[in-house]
């Protein structure tokens, strides 16, 4: 049988999408959807704005800031904090006041005309310690170095979820639709790259949905920005190994951050749900299971309130600690690059 | 084992012994009993009318082609007759018991007015309601996509049954869900009857006999499922002479076989199919270092053993095997890269049945057998770097096994009672979710790791039943029921009085009314994502914390006959409660909850259905057909989905018509068209939409549009449609007879919608609108198939 034929039969096959017009929901009421991933590295911040009917046309997020909302967040210890408009539905402490690991605080927000929404959380306690960095391979031709790094976790008792990254303080990154360009020079401003990492860790996923998959292979090595989980390792210690390539840089001695994040239950489904409906949107949902959505622990509303903790270990190649503000060239801003 | 579990085995054995040497004991007055067989062939027919047209009673052959007449006084004229046979006129002078072999001759064209009458007269006399009995022959005469004859895809033409997805082989009955119905093949549950993901359905029409769906009333012999029995027959294969069939279309070729292995005292039949797609797919990747192939095959054998006169043995078995493999192979000089993901699931069956009438009066039927039911997929990745290999190979199966023992007994004391029972056990072996994984590295130990949610899961299954259908006035019948069933896991023990009742009142010539009512129980889920044959369906069994399902039914209708019974009405209402089905939590990942921790997402649901269901028959003459109306309402709830509020089943549809018309042209031409017309199954859409800013560290480092789904099943979809026919031409050969049909799924190119789902449309601003997209897969299809019977 010719290709051809073969090109037929697909193409009597072939389906055709077309748009569909259906009865959806008229009587749409909005909803608040509140946002916060809070941490205890920044203030108090938390942005409201509104739904929109599916059938609406507003087609730009300025038109969704909602007026006359009161945010309030509430803790132990009698913690209270009403947070003050900023900008672009975002409000924040002005009591410069942070939230603190492993406590756990409540948002109530209320606007006109809408149900008042409440949503909980915590960020998660976490215990992480970087244990041994050494410089196992240098590269002139390419320019590159090759450092070795361990470093462990300790658990708490609970599922807890993380998340890793290692990045490398360039002086000037230019991000662009062509890549990143460093220009190694002294008087520079300093970025963070982020680098990937290799390691033979079974725990690590770049895809926070193929995450404790039997089904799916752990068949990569190299990682950017891995999430695991305590599945192997619950209310232990956990060492981890991993090797990374470093940009060799004349202009100034390697300087590194390994990055470890504790995220709350509530933020961890929230972001893997997010990479369920961005793979799954503009999809036939084939198996006619639950639509696509976000999770969302916010009662009466939308989106999400939910904590996290970074643990920041900086480092050079001597494995001797760096702060930002003792840099010894000009910095004016140090921010990661992607 | 179970104490009780040995009682019953041992009581089984004895009873079978009891039969083996009991012969005579019930003879006593004028009985006429025997078999009818196809004289051609020698099987033994199915649902054969006996009429005695004198005394105006009669009776049917029961599944092997036994009957029994008591009367008194003696018949003096039978007539036996059946849809595809000559019809006899037999006379008759008996004055004791007497065993009679009719032998039917298969019709050549048209039904005579001898057998319409006949048939009218049993149906209107049979107690049982909700029941559709179609000749495979019919079957084989109907338009169908692709060329490929589909037994499932005609019962859903009948009123009652849904289809779920275009185009797929799925049964929903009366609101049933797909795990309510009992499929059964020469008595064994299949429990995926799928292949290629519902497209086509397990059963090889060459290979059948005929198919009867039960929805409603069940007799008390049926027990373990809600909403449906439907029961497969497979052929005897011939006792008189060689004889073969060869088939050659789209998707699949087919070739039966059967014949004598002692001429009138044993038969075969060997049915085989296998699809053409991944040669076709081969062909297609020649060359291509993604090289991905689907395919399916399918077997069916069948001996039986005459031992005597009172005595015959069946063995029948089937495997049937669907697979998808996806391989990329490596690039020619590139790193020696193999990754491949392979998927795929396989029925096995297979029974011993001994069949003996003891006296004149008692037919049993005693069978064991084995199914076997796995499905798997497989992630294999093979890397071999600087002389050192890396060997990923992962599979992951979920499965069912089951060992079934039963006898059945069929006893006509006298002229006002028929009495049935009978006893089966089960024992059930579940493998809900396992995964094996194998991690090969070149100087490292391999690791062999089994992940398991529940591990395999063992259980027994054990039921009595005893029915009589009581001749309580010359108009009146009925048939009182009962099943007791017990079911055993390690942890928990079930059991359940099952009452069953039916009515059969003659309240003019030509009319009956029926009603009856049925409590059933069901011990094994399906845990399903769709409904069709999906990774995430898993076959698992009420152990602690998920009870059986459990329902009732309550049914009445009337069915009539026009015009010396060429024509047929029907009509049935039923209404129908359901409780313990269950489903995924809402808002659990299905996928990953089928392979890590479905114990713990599991929720359990209730629903209801109500109906009316009305079908006109044409029999007779050389246009023959129906029509059929639905108009149905199913809901479901879920304490934790829509706020507790019951919302419209998947497979609601309000409406629904089924128009079916077969025209014989000429002895050379055959003509036939459906047309189906369906209300718009309910949607779960999206209500709301809005924009989130992510952290940077998730991946989306940007404004992000998601959708907030709104009420369950709130929307419809559009109504479906479509108009399906086929020409057959028939000519003899000199070695064989061959038709050939052509034939058009979805004539008029209706643009049906098969998935309904949103996608986004971006405008100037950065808050995309939503629309929703239909897809169309199955439009205009065209098909060509060639058949041989030689």
């Amino acid at each position: 049988m010719s290709k051809w034929t073969v090109i037929l039969l697909f193409a009597l096959l072939c389906g055709c999408e077309s748009p569909v017009e259906l009865n959806t929901p008229e009587d749409y009421q909005a909803k608040l959807v509140v946002e916060s991933h809070f941490s205890p590295d920044s203030l108090w911040w938390l942005r409201v704005r509104k739904s929109a009917s599916i059938l609406d046309t507003i087609s730009t997020s300025s038109e969704l800031i909602t007026p006359d909302v009161t945010v309030i967040i509430s803790g132990e210890n009698n913690f209270s904090d009403t947070l003050q408009y900023d900008t672009r539905g975002i409000f924040r402490s002005v009591h410069a006041h942070r939230p603190v690991s492993g406590m756990i605080y409540t948002t109530q927000v209320s606007a006109t005309g809408y149900p008042q929404v409440e949503a909980s959380s915590e960020a998660p306690i976490l215990k992480s310690n970087l244990l041994t960095v050494s410089k196992i391979d240098v590269d002139d031709s390419l320019g590159t170095e090759t450092y070795s790094l361990r470093f462990q976790v300790e658990d708490m008792p609970g599922s807890n979820y993380y998340q890793a990254s290692i990045s490398q303080a360039v002086p000037f990154c230019d991000s662009d639709t062509a890549g990143i360009v460093i220009h190694d020079a002294p008087d520079a401003l300093l970025y963070y790259d982020r680098l990937t990492f290799e390691s033979n860790s079974p725990l690590f996923r770049d895809f926070i949905e193929t995450l404790d998959d039997p089904t799916l292979p752990a068949i990569d090595e190299n990682f950017w920005r891995p999430y695991f989980s305590d599945k192997l390792f619950e209310s232990t210690i956990q060492q981890f190994e991993i090797t990374f390539e470093s940009k060799l840089l004349k202009s100034i001695q390697s300087r590194f951050i390994l990055e470890i994040w504790a995220l709350s239950d509530e933020l961890f489904a929230y972001e893997r749900s997010l990479a369920i409906h961005d793979i799954n949107f503009g999809l036939p949902n084939i198996a006619r299971s639950t639509p696509i959505s976000l999770y969302s622990n916010v009662q009466n509303g939308l989106g999400i309130f939910a904590g996290f903790t970074r643990d920041v270990h900086r480092f050079d190649s001597q494995q001797n600690e760096w702060q930002e503000d003792v840099l010894e060239f000009n910095i004016e801003e140090i921010q990661p690059c992607h | 084992m179970h104490d009780s579990f040995r009682l019953f085995v041992y009581g089984l054995l004895l009873l079978l012994i009891w039969i083996a040497q009991s012969d005579s004991i019930f003879a006593q007055s004028v009985t006429i009993s025997g078999y009818v067989e196809d004289e051609t062939n020698g099987e033994r027919i199915t649902g054969v009318s006996i009429y005695a047209a004198d005394l105006k009673t009669g009776t049917t052959t029961n599944q092997y082609g036994f009957y029994t007449l008591t009367s008194d006084p003696a018949p003096s004229l039978l007539w036996i007759s059946h849809i595809g046979y000559e019809p006899i006129s037999n006379p008759l002078v008996v004055t004791r018991d007497t065993i009679l072999t009719f032998n039917l001759v298969p019709r050549v064209l048209k039904l005579g007015d001898l057998q319409v009458v006949a048939e009218r007269e049993t149906e209107l006399d049979n107690i049982q309601m909700s029941r559709h009995v179609i000749p495979i022959e019919e079957i084989e005469t109907l338009p169908v996509i692709l060329g490929e004859i589909d037994v499932q895809k005609t019962l859903q033409l009948l009123p009652g049954v849904q289809s779920g997805i275009e185009g797929s082989s799925g049964l929903y009955v009366r609101g049933g869900r797909a795990d309510q119905n009992m499929i059964l093949l020469d008595g064994l549950h299949i429990y995926n009857p799928n292949h290629l993901f519902g497209f086509f359905s397990v059963f090889n029409s060459s290979a059948m006999r005929q198919v009867e769906l039960i929805k409603g009333g069940f007799p008390a012999r049926y027990g373990g499922r809600l909403s449906s029995v439907v029961n497969y027959s497979m052929k005897e294969g011939n006792l008189k002479r060689f004889e073969g069939e060869g088939a050659l279309g789209i998707i699949s070729s087919r070739l039966v076989l059967e014949g004598p292995i002692v001429k009138d005292r044993a038969s075969f039949l060997i049915a085989g199919r296998e699809t053409f797609s991944d040669e076709l797919m081969k062909l297609y990747y020649n060359g291509q270092t993604d090289q991905n192939s689907a395919g399916f095959y399918d077997l069916n054998l069948k001996t039986n053993f005459i031992l005597s006169q009172r005595n015959r043995i069946y063995l029948s078995a089937y495997a049937g095997q669907d697979k998808f493999s996806f391989l990329r192979k490596p690039f020619p000089g590139s790193e020696e890269i193999e990754n491949s993901y392979r998927l795929g699931w396989q029925n096995r069956l297979a029974s011993l049945r001994w069949n003996r009438v003891i006296g004149d009066r008692l037919f049993a039927s005693a069978l064991i057998g084995i199914t076997h039911y796995r499905f798997n997929s497989n992630t294999q990745f093979i890397d071999i770097e600087d002389g050192e290999s890396i060997e990923f190979n992962q599979t992951w199966f979920s499965g069912i096994d089951d060992w079934t023992a039963k006898i059945d007994f069929e006893y006509l004391p006298n002229t006002q009672h028929f009495l049935r029972f009978g006893t089966q056990a089960i024992l059930h072996r579940f493998t809900p979710g396992s995964t094996q994984t194998l991690f090969d590295q070149s100087g490292k130990p391999p690791v062999n790791l089994l992940q398991t949610p529940s591990g395999a899961i063992r259980s027994r299954e054990m039921s009595f039943y005893a029915e009589d259908e009581i001749q309580l006035l010359p108009s009146v019948k009925i048939s009182t029921g009962l099943r007791f069933s017990m079911y055993y896991t390690s942890d928990k023990r079930f059991q359940s009085f099952e009452p069953r009742l039916s009515t059969n009142v003659r309240i003019a010539e030509n009319t009956v009314a029926k009603a009856s009512y049925v409590r059933s129980k069901q011990y094994v889920h399906l845990l399903t994502g769709g409904g069709s044959a999906f990774p995430t369906d898993l076959w698992i069994p009420s152990i602690n914390g998920i009870p059986p399902q459990s329902g009732y039914q309550f049914a009445a209708g009337l069915v009539q006959n026009y015009q010396d019974g060429h024509y047929q009405f029907s009509m049935e209402g039923y209404y129908k409660r359901m409780k313990g089905h269950i489903d995924y939590s809402f808002g659990s990942d299905r996928f990953q909850s089928a392979l890590l921790d479905w114990p713990d997402l599991i929720e359990s649901g209730s629903g209801s259905s109500r109906g009316l269901e009305m079908l006109i028959r044409k029999k007779g003459g050389p246009l023959s057909g129906w029509i059929g109306y639905t108009w149905a309402k199913t809901t479901r709830r879920y304490d934790l989905l829509n706020n507790g509020i019951p919302f419209p089943d998947g497979f609601d549809r309000r409406h629904d018509i089924s128009l079916v018309m077969q025209y014989q042209l000429s002895d050379a031409i055959h003509l036939s068209a459906v047309w189906v017309y369906g209300s718009g199954y309910p949607v779960w859409v999206h209500q709301g939409r809005y924009i989130v800013e992510p952290r940077p560290e998730s991946g989306f480092n940007y404004s992000y549009n998601a959708l907030e789904p709104g009420p369950v099943n709130s929307a419809r979809a559009p109504i479906y449609h479509r108009l399906d026919f086929s020409i057959y031409f028939t000519k003899q050969k000199s070695w064989a007879e061959r038709t050939i049909t052509i034939g058009v799924y979805n004539a008029y190119n209706r643009k049906n919608p098969m998935f309904i789902y949103p996608d986004e449309y971006f405008t100037s601003g950065d808050f995309t609108l939503i629309q929703y997209e239909q897809l169309s897969l199955l439009q205009l299809i065209p098909s060509i198939s060639w058949q041989y019977i030689f």
